[in-house]
């Protein structure tokens, strides 16, 4: 037994212990609550367990979080991939308890271990030190987001929408494995710090990085692969897309900075240029198909695509940046998740189907009802995501602003704010549909 | 000086604790009296002149570069003031109106506070922040509490506006990120100002964008007429009161001041925008059927003249602008006082529908004439002192193209004489026969303040000239 205890994989520090504890928390929350499904208990055990063991984590992170960086395990846990931690748990603890996953899917209850899994490697991603593990944890991520975007199985959407993540999901973990092999092909390695120090220019590296690039973009919603965004906003249940749409963006930008930036990709001038391409395109596509939407929840799809489009360029120029850029993506992440819970609300108050869509149309004021304090939060979110000041929007839109503008990518700089103006007319409208009662005379 | 800026903030803290309709008139109008005194107190220390002679530092955001900085000196501090007076006058009006909810208070209070706030800033982030906020509380109170077309009216508003101010953060952007300029505090842009202007000669025009649009100058001015008409009476009041002045006044404080190379070059520009402002603005005025767009329009015309003065470069004609500025706060305010006061009674702004207003309540119809005469500049009124100080100090530097805005002045003559001649004189019209236009006290109360300082500031403008002297800066 104690030959045991002295192998290797023991042989741990006690901080690399306390590096660590955060995953086991949340590996001890999957199991439990998979133990739990398998016993059926009731769903005040699932909300106890997601609340207590997401929190825990939280705290775990919290104290080690100015800790200086670690390499073990092939991790190499830091500063940033803590708060990515810190932040992921916050939003899955949020999104379940906002949207009242345990009583609505009180006979189902596997959702939490699922929840648990999409924490675990969404906080293990930006730990990556080599491209190999940076696919596997985003494979790891994607396969329990696959489940739970379906987990509505009597809803249509939802199904339609778990088919499109999943094909389009494949599709573009295919491009970023592509982009693995030929970074490979290219250089021998896949390892980041082999990477820095040998990989040599040609078509060969450029073509890696495309797709690379391509893979990354995908979970990202950039365009030209924001296409599969709306269709799972829209069919997903409400808390599913809300994490999607915080969640993934904010630990994908990381990592993703951080792999540019370890490998020295990011000194490629070629993959600066795709990451302009590809930013301006989603700023003014996704405006265009935000303004022009019908549907409350692809709107949101689309500025996301906007959002994401601003930070394209911030995350292939790595660490210089990446506070602005992980900032901007918690407040964003924050302020989703604070849009959709009271609209599932309000959507089921009026008797609908809290994970149905709405047209917003339908918003409109009626006249025996007054401004509820979730169509004041709703609209609060609205302007800050428009980016009005003194709301949080604001400051965050305006820091990734003066960070694009100081690596001289002016044009990007102008093209997010006629963005922003665009973005008044489609996330103002709605606002003003909550509280503006039509054709009737209330004043003067 | 913080004191006077967070008031309106725990006003509005305060309003959002009061549920009925009539609590939350009273405690509005007596939460004015502490803003008052608080007022009183910074006049007593503020210093004549134009630089933020006293300024009061709060701390710092260093990602931003921004220093959270307060300023005062008469030349915002005397806007600060007439915002204190409208919002006190307006308080009286609130009284016992049915309309009047704790949310409107709220929102009104909230606007006061994005208003004192963007003229004490002495930061342009700072600045900027306050000067969008305002948008907020303006968005929903045309938005929920307008007429017809309000949302319209609201959108359009918000769009141009929040337009206009995009180009100023680009400025802002360009300065933080591409310049030697240690912070945005405004002491230190214009200490460098030399060096900014060097550097992009474009800068200026950013910061000049987003003031042209809210003052508005033509052919910006289109959101106007919309958002005055739509608006309810107090936000109408407010509007052309203090938040078409503030257009004005980041002119003088932020391009003026600080890049004035850039702004002396582009007078002759604004003398053409203005020239054609007047003319269109009281062109506009002349042929309207409504009369709140009728007065939205010679809203445009008088700004217009406020922005010819400006365009001159001699001391009358930009200490004239500065008074002219002030004046209108407050005859057009009284017209949209008084119509709003008619309006409230008949629900009608057809002009079409009124007529003998002098028969039916001849308190209401002084004020009305009252306003109108201020409005198109009789002398021993205010907006006499504003024009002729303008039109001279105009003649002196352009010479005979003063004609031009002089039509102005006529057509201005004739479309304030036509309204007073249909709306107040000749027969009662069976729209205004229906209704009771007996004033409650607390309208009388409002409309009163209004009288006062008319009379006061045209009998006695240096009170006002004297104390803005030094802070209109000439070239």
């Amino acid at each position: 037994m104690s030959e045991f205890f002295q192998s290797k994989i023991f042989e741990l520090s006690f901080n690399q212990f306390l590096e660590l504890l955060p995953f086991l928390i949340l590996v001890g929350g999957f199991g439990l609550s998979v133990v739990g499904a398998a016993l059926k208990f009731p769903p005040r055990f699932f909300k106890l367990t997601g609340v207590l063991l997401l929190g825990l984590a939280i705290i775990a992170w919290a104290l080690i979080l100015f800790q200086s960086d670690e390499y073990l395990l092939g991790l190499h846990v830091s500063k940033l991939t803590r708060v990515v931690g810190v932040i992921c748990s916050i939003f899955a603890v949020a999104c379940f308890g906002l949207f009242n996953v345990a009583d609505r899917y009180h006979k189902r209850p596997e959702w939490l271990a699922l929840l648990f899994l999409c924490v675990l490697a969404l906080s293990l991603l930006p730990t990556a030190r080599d491209w190999i593990s940076f696919f596997v944890f985003l494979e790891f991520f994607s396969i329990p987001a696959y489940i739970l975007v379906g987990y509505d199985t009597d809803r249509e959407h939802s199904l339609e929408a778990l088919l499109k993540y999943l094909l389009s999901g494949t599709f573009s973990s295919a491009l970023l494995l592509m982009g693995i092999a030929l970074t490979y092909l290219n250089a021998g390695s896949v390892d980041y710090l082999a990477l820095s120090a040998h990989f040599p220019n040609g078509i060969l590296s450029s073509l890696a990085l495309l797709f690379l690039l391509a893979g990354i973009l995908f979970k990202m919603t950039i365009a030209p692969f924001h296409f599969w965004a709306p269709d799972v906003y829209q069919g997903a249940p409400t808390g599913v897309a809300a994490f999607l749409a915080a969640g993934t963006k904010l630990s994908v930008f990381s990592a993703a900075a951080v792999a540019f930036s370890e490998t020295g990709f990011m000194l490629h001038s070629e993959l600066m240029t795709f990451a302009v391409i590809a930013g301006s395109l989603s700023i003014v596509l996704g405006s265009f198909l935000a303004f022009s939407q019908r549907s409350f929840r692809r709107m949101l799809a689309y500025s996301g695509t906007v959002n994401a489009g601003m930070l394209a360029p911030l995350m292939v120029s790595g660490y210089t940046s990446i506070s602005s850029g992980v900032f901007f993506l918690f407040i964003y992440g924050a302020t989703i998740i604070v849009i959709l819970g009271p609209f599932s609300q309000i959507v089921s108050q009026r008797g609908l189907d809290p994970n149905g869509d709405l047209d917003p149309e339908s918003f409109n004021r009626k006249d025996s009802e007054g401004a509820s304090i979730s169509t004041l939060i709703l609209s609060t979110a609205l302007f800050s995501l428009a980016g009005i000041p003194p709301l949080p929007g604001f400051f965050a839109k305006y820091w990734i602003f003066s960070d694009l503008w100081m690596q001289g990518q002016r044009q990007v700089v102008v093209l997010g704010l006629l963005a922003t103006l665009m973005g008044v007319a489609y996330y103002i409208r709605i606002a003003g549909k909550f509280f503006f009662a039509d054709k009737r005379e209330i004043f003067t | 000086m913080v004191k006077v800026l967070l008031w309106p903030l725990v006003s509005a803290l305060v309003l959002s604790l009061l549920p009925r309709n009539k609590w939350a008139q009273w405690g509005n109008f007596f939460l004015h009296i502490p803003w008052i005194v608080f007022l009183v107190a910074l006049i007593k220390v503020t210093p004549v002149g134009n630089a933020f002679g006293l300024e009061e530092v709060y701390g710092s955001l260093p990602v931003f570069k921004s220093t959270l900085a307060l300023g005062a000196d008469s030349l915002n501090v005397s806007l600060v003031a007439l915002t204190v007076f409208l919002s006190f006058s307006l308080s009286f009006y609130f009284l016992n109106h049915p309309k009047i909810s704790p949310g409107f208070l709220i929102l009104f209070q909230l606007l006061n506070f994005g208003t004192v706030g963007s003229l004490l800033a002495a930061d342009a982030f700072v600045f900027y922040v306050f000067w969008e906020f305002m948008l907020i509380p303006l968005f929903f109170l045309i938005g929920v509490w307008g007429s017809e077309n309000r949302v319209y009216a609201a959108l359009k508003f918000f769009a141009m506006t929040l337009a206009g101010s995009l180009f100023l953060l680009g400025g802002i952007f360009f300065i933080v990120t591409r310049t030697q300029v240690q912070s945005l505090e405004w002491l230190e842009i214009s200490r460098n100002s030399a060096v900014l202007s060097a550097t992009a000669p474009w800068l200026g025009w950013a910061f000049l964008a987003a003031f042209l649009v809210k003052i508005p100058v033509w052919p910006l001015h289109t959101w106007l007429p919309d958002a005055h008409t739509e608006a309810p009476t107090a936000v109408s009041v407010m509007l052309a009161g203090i938040l078409l002045k503030l257009g004005i006044y980041g002119m003088l404080r932020w391009v003026l001041q600080l890049f004035p190379t850039l702004y002396w070059n582009t007078t002759d520009w604004l003398f053409a925008a203005a020239v054609i402002g007047i003319i269109l603005g009281s062109y506009g005025a002349l042929r309207q059927k409504d009369i709140k767009r009728m007065i939205a329009y010679s809203s445009v015309a008088h700004l217009g003249f406020v922005v010819l003065g400006l365009a001159a470069t001699n001391a009358a004609a930009q200490s004239g602008a500065f008074f002219q500025n002030f004046a209108h706060g407050l005859s057009t305010g009284l017209l949209f006082l008084c119509f709003g006061m008619i309006y409230d009674r008949t629900h009608s702004r057809k002009l079409d529908d009124y007529g003998g207003l002098a028969t039916s309540n001849r308190f209401l119809a002084f004020a009305f004439v009252f306003a109108c005469m201020a409005s198109v500049a009789l002398p021993g009124l205010p907006g006499f002192v504003g024009e002729f100080l303008i039109l001279s100090g105009t003649y002196l530097q352009r010479g005979w193209w003063v004609l031009l805005p002089l039509l102005g002045v006529v057509l201005g003559a004739l479309y304030i004489l036509q309204l007073v001649k249909t709306l107040v004189f000749g027969k009662v019209s069976p729209l205004m026969q229906s209704h009771s236009f007996t004033l409650k006290w607390n309208e009388v109360a409002a409309i009163l303040p209004f009288l006062v300082g008319l009379v006061l500031l045209g009998l006695a403008p240096q009170l006002l000239l004297a104390w803005t002297n030094g802070s209109i800066p000439v070239r």
